[in-house]
C-alpha cells in the first residue's frame, strides 16, 4: 500500500471538475484507489464518493494506492493535486 | 380567450442569476418526470432481466451524453462541457450502479424505482455536506438520474422547441444536456423552481448571454407556454402577463442594460457635478424592491420615483396597512439611500383583483386611475397614507402624487394625508415628524398652472412620458403614433421650462423621473433647464453621471437657450443631436444616423 499525504491547492478544492479530474487519472491504473480527508476514507475511483467527501481549499488529503501499479498510481494522482488539476 | 378577459399581471420572485432583461412568451418545458411508474417485480425470476434493463438504460445515457459532448465542441460554449463529463462519470460510478441494483434485487422492484431510491440516498448524503457548492452538486446526481429514468421508460430523448419565433424556457431546473437539445437560437431566457448562483440554468444561460431567474419555487405551475413574460435577471424578478405600460418600461431598460458598460461603473459612485460646480442629485425608479441593491450599485442617491402598483397588483386582495407598511420599510431600511419618494397608487380599478368592482373604461389612460381612483376609494388611499406616515418615523421618505391636474386633488389629498396623521396620533402611533409632499407634473393642466401648485406642494416630479403623450395627443400603445411621440418637441420644451421656473420662483424642489431623465442624449438639455434631481432606470445612472460631470451648466445653458429657439422638434433634435455627437463623440459615436 502506498500512502501520501497532500494538501489541496486549487481555490474551489475538490469541486465538480476537479473530482472529474481525479477520477479520470485514478481510472486508469488497477490499483483500488482510497481517498481519507477528515477521518472518511473512500473509494478514488467514484466521483460520488469523491465529491460528497468535500474537501475544500487548503484540506490535507490522504491518498492511498493499493496493487500492482499502486506507485504510479500516487505519483499521476500527486502530480494532478500539485498542479491543481489545471485551474487557476 | 378573449380580449375582454384581461389575464392577471403578477410577479413572481427568484434570483436573478444571468444580468438581463428579456421579454417574450413562455414556452413550459417538461422533464417527463411525473409519468414514470412505480412497481414490485411478480417473480424473483424477472430480477436479472430487470438489471439489465437498468444496465442498458445506463449505457443508452452516457451514448447520449457523448453525443451531446461532441456537438458541444463543435459549438462556441465551452463552460458545460465538464459539467456533462461530471455526469457520465456518475452513470459510470459503481457505487451509484451497484446500489441500484441491489435495490432491485434486494427489494424486487422495477428500475425506475431502485433508481428513484439511489437518488434519494444520495440527496440525504449531499444535504449533509457544509459546502454549498458540493451540496447543489445533487442537481448533477439527479440530471443523471432522470437520464437514466428517460431512457428507462423509453421516453424519446430529443427535445426539441418545435414552436415558432422566440421563447423563455420555463422549466423546474435545467442540465446543459437539456440545453444542449433544445434550438437554443430560439431561447432568449430561462425561468426555472428551482436552482441558485451555481445551478446548471445560471452556468449555461451566463455561457450563452441569456438573461434568467431560478429560484422562483412554482412557476411551472403557475405559467403556462403562451403565456407573456418579462424576466428580469438583474433583479431577479419574472412578470407574468404585464400590461403594455410595464412593457414598455421594460424595453426602455432592456435598451439601458444593452448600453451599459462596465466601463462607465467606476462613475457610479461619483457625484453628478459639472465642471462648473452645478451639482444634480440622481435617483433611481425602482418597481420592486429587489431593485434596489442594483440601483444602489449603479450609483443612485436617493430613490426618486417608487412605484407602488404592485403592492396592489401581485395578490387577490387588497394589500393592508401592515402590507404596506413592511414593504416600505425595507425600502428606508436600505443603506446609503438619501431619502426614497414613494408614489401612490397610479393605476385604475381595472388593475386590481377581479373580485374588486370596476368598470371597464374605453380609455383607461385618461380614466378614473391614480389620484382620482384614490380620491374614490378613500380608505384604500388612506391605508396606503397610514402605512407612509408610519415608514416616515423609521427613514426619511416624500410622498408622490401621481396624474395631478387641478389644485383642488392636491388639496382633497392633503386633506387626507392630515385625517390620517390626526388618526394615528391619536392611536398613538409612531409616526414622521414631518412629511414631504409631491405633485407628479405629467397633465398638461398642471403645467399651466404650476405656478399654484407650487403653492400646495413641497416639490414637482415631472412625469415625462405621460406629459409628453397627453400634450401631444398620442397614445403611446397606438404603433402608428410613434413617430409623433418627441421629448424633443418645442412644445414638451417649453412646458418642462415652465414647471421649472414656476418652482424656482416659488422655491421647492423639481425633479424630474421620466424616461427622458435616463437618456444620455437629453443630459445637457435637462442641465440647462436647471432639474436639480433627476430620477432614472438606474442602469442609466452611471453613463449619465460620466456626461454630467464632464459638462458645464454654462454650455448647457447655452445649447437649451438655441434649442428653444427652434420651431420643430426635428430642427430641435438635429442640433442636439450633433451637438452631443460633438462634444462626447465617444459616448454617441453608434448613434450617427
Amino acid at each position: 500500500m502506498e500512502i501520501k499525504k497532500l494538501k489541496l491547492k486549487n481555490k474551489l478544492g475538490m469541486h465538480a471538475r476537479a473530482a472529474a479530474a481525479f477520477f479520470k487519472v485514478a481510472e486508469k491504473f488497477k490499483a483500488e484507489i482510497y481517498l481519507e480527508y477528515q477521518g472518511e476514507t473512500v473509494s478514488g475511483k467514484s466521483i460520488l464518493s469523491i465529491l460528497t467527501l468535500a474537501c475544500p481549499y487548503g484540506g490535507e488529503l490522504t491518498v492511498k494506492a493499493d496493487g500492482v501499479d499502486a506507485g504510479g498510481a500516487i505519483k499521476a494522482l500527486e502530480n494532478l493535486i500539485e498542479n491543481k488539476f489545471g485551474e487557476d | 380567450m378573449t380580449a375582454e378577459q384581461q389575464k392577471k399581471t403578477y410577479a413572481l420572485k427568484g434570483i436573478g442569476v444571468s444580468p438581463g432583461v428579456v421579454i417574450g412568451k413562455a414556452y413550459l418545458f417538461d422533464p417527463l418526470d411525473s409519468q414514470i411508474s412505480f412497481y414490485r417485480l411478480k417473480k424473483a425470476s424477472s430480477i436479472p432481466k430487470e438489471i439489465q434493463r437498468f444496465k442498458q438504460a445506463l449505457y443508452e445515457s452516457e451514448k447520449q451524453l457523448l453525443e451531446v459532448q461532441e456537438n458541444l465542441k463543435k459549438s462556441r460554449i465551452t463552460e458545460p462541457l465538464y459539467i456533462i463529463d461530471v455526469h457520465i462519470l456518475i452513470l459510470k460510478d459503481k457505487k451509484f450502479s451497484n446500489r441500484t441494483i441491489k435495490y432491485i434485487s434486494r427489494l424486487g422492484i422495477n428500475a425506475e424505482w431502485a433508481v428513484r431510491l439511489t437518488l434519494d440516498h444520495y440527496k440525504q448524503i449531499f444535504e449533509g455536506v457544509g459546502d454549498a457548492y458540493i451540496r447543489d452538486r445533487i442537481s448533477d446526481v439527479q440530471y443523471a438520474g432522470q437520464r437514466i429514468l428517460r431512457n428507462l421508460t423509453g421516453e424519446k430523448r430529443e427535445i426539441v422547441l418545435e414552436i415558432g419565433g422566440e421563447v423563455i424556457v420555463i422549466a423546474p431546473d435545467l442540465s446543459p444536456a437539456d440545453t444542449a437539445q433544445m434550438k437554443m437560437d430560439k431561447v432568449i431566457g430561462f425561468a426555472t423552481d428551482i436552482g441558485g448562483r451555481t445551478s446548471h440554468t445560471a452556468i449555461v444561460s451566463r455561457a450563452m448571454e441569456l438573461p434568467a431567474v431560478a429560484g422562483l419555487g412554482n412557476i411551472t405551475h403557475l405559467v403556462k407556454t403562451g403565456d407573456e413574460l418579462i424576466v428580469d435577471g438583474i433583479s431577479g424578478m419574472v412578470i407574468v402577463n404585464p400590461y403594455p405600460d410595464m412593457i414598455k418600461r421594460y424595453e426602455e431598460k432592456k435598451l439601458h442594460y444593452a448600453a451599459a458598460d462596465d466601463g462607465y461603473m467606476k462613475y457610479a459612485k461619483l457625484p453628478a457635478v459639472t465642471t462648473d460646480n452645478h451639482l444634480v442629485q440622481i435617483g433611481g425608479n425602482i418597481e420592486f424592491i429587489e431593485e434596489i441593491p442594483s440601483a444602489i450599485t449603479h450609483g443612485a442617491e436617493h430613490i426618486g420615483l417608487y412605484r407602488t402598483e404592485f403592492m396592489y397588483i401581485s395578490r387577490h386582495d387588497l394589500p393592508s396597512e401592515e402590507d404596506h407598511f413592511n414593504n416600505y420599510l425595507q425600502v428606508v431600511s436600505a443603506k446609503d439611500l438619501l431619502w426614497s419618494t414613494i408614489r401612490t397608487f397610479d393605476l385604475g380599478g381595472d388593475k386590481l383583483a377581479p373580485d374588486q368592482k370596476h368598470v371597464k373604461e374605453l380609455n383607461p389612460q385618461m380614466g378614473l386611475r391614480a389620484i382620482r381612483f384614490c380620491l374614490k376609494e378613500i380608505e384604500l388611499f388612506k391605508t396606503q397614507l397610514r402605512a407612509i406616515w408610519r415608514v416616515g418615523a423609521v427613514g426619511k421618505v416624500k410622498i408622490l402624487f401621481p396624474m395631478i391636474s387641478g389644485i383642488e386633488e392636491i388639496r382633497e389629498a392633503k386633506k387626507l394625508l392630515e385625517e390620517t396623521r390626526q388618526e394615528l396620533l391619536a392611536q398613538g402611533v409612531k409616526i414622521a415628524a414631518k412629511m414631504e409632499i409631491g405633485a407628479m407634473i405629467e397633465v398638461p393642466a398642471a403645467v399651466e398652472i404650476a405656478d399654484q401648485l407650487a403653492q400646495e406642494v413641497d416639490f414637482f416630479s415631472i412625469g415625462t412620458n405621460d406629459l409628453t403623450q397627453y400634450a401631444l395627443a398620442i397614445d403611446r400603445a397606438n404603433e402608428r403614433l410613434t413617430y409623433l411621440y418627441e421629448p424633443l418637441h418645442p412644445a414638451i420644451l417649453r412646458m418642462i421650462k415652465k414647471v421649472v421656473d414656476a418652482a424656482h420662483r416659488a422655491n421647492i424642489r423639481v425633479a424630474m423621473c421620466g424616461e427622458m431623465a435616463g437618456d444620455p442624449l437629453y443630459a445637457l438639455i435637462l442641465l440647462g433647464l436647471q432639474l436639480r434631481e433627476l430620477s432614472m432606470n438606474h442602469l442609466a445612472i452611471p453613463r449619465i453621471k460620466r456626461i454630467i460631470r464632464e459638462a458645464t451648466l454654462k454650455e448647457s445653458k447655452l445649447l437649451l437657450e438655441k434649442a428653444l429657439t427652434f420651431s420643430t422638434a426635428t430642427e430641435v433634435r438635429g442640433y442636439v443631436q450633433n451637438y452631443m455627437i460633438e462634444r462626447f463623440p465617444e459616448e454617441f459615436q453608434n448613434e450617427e444616423d
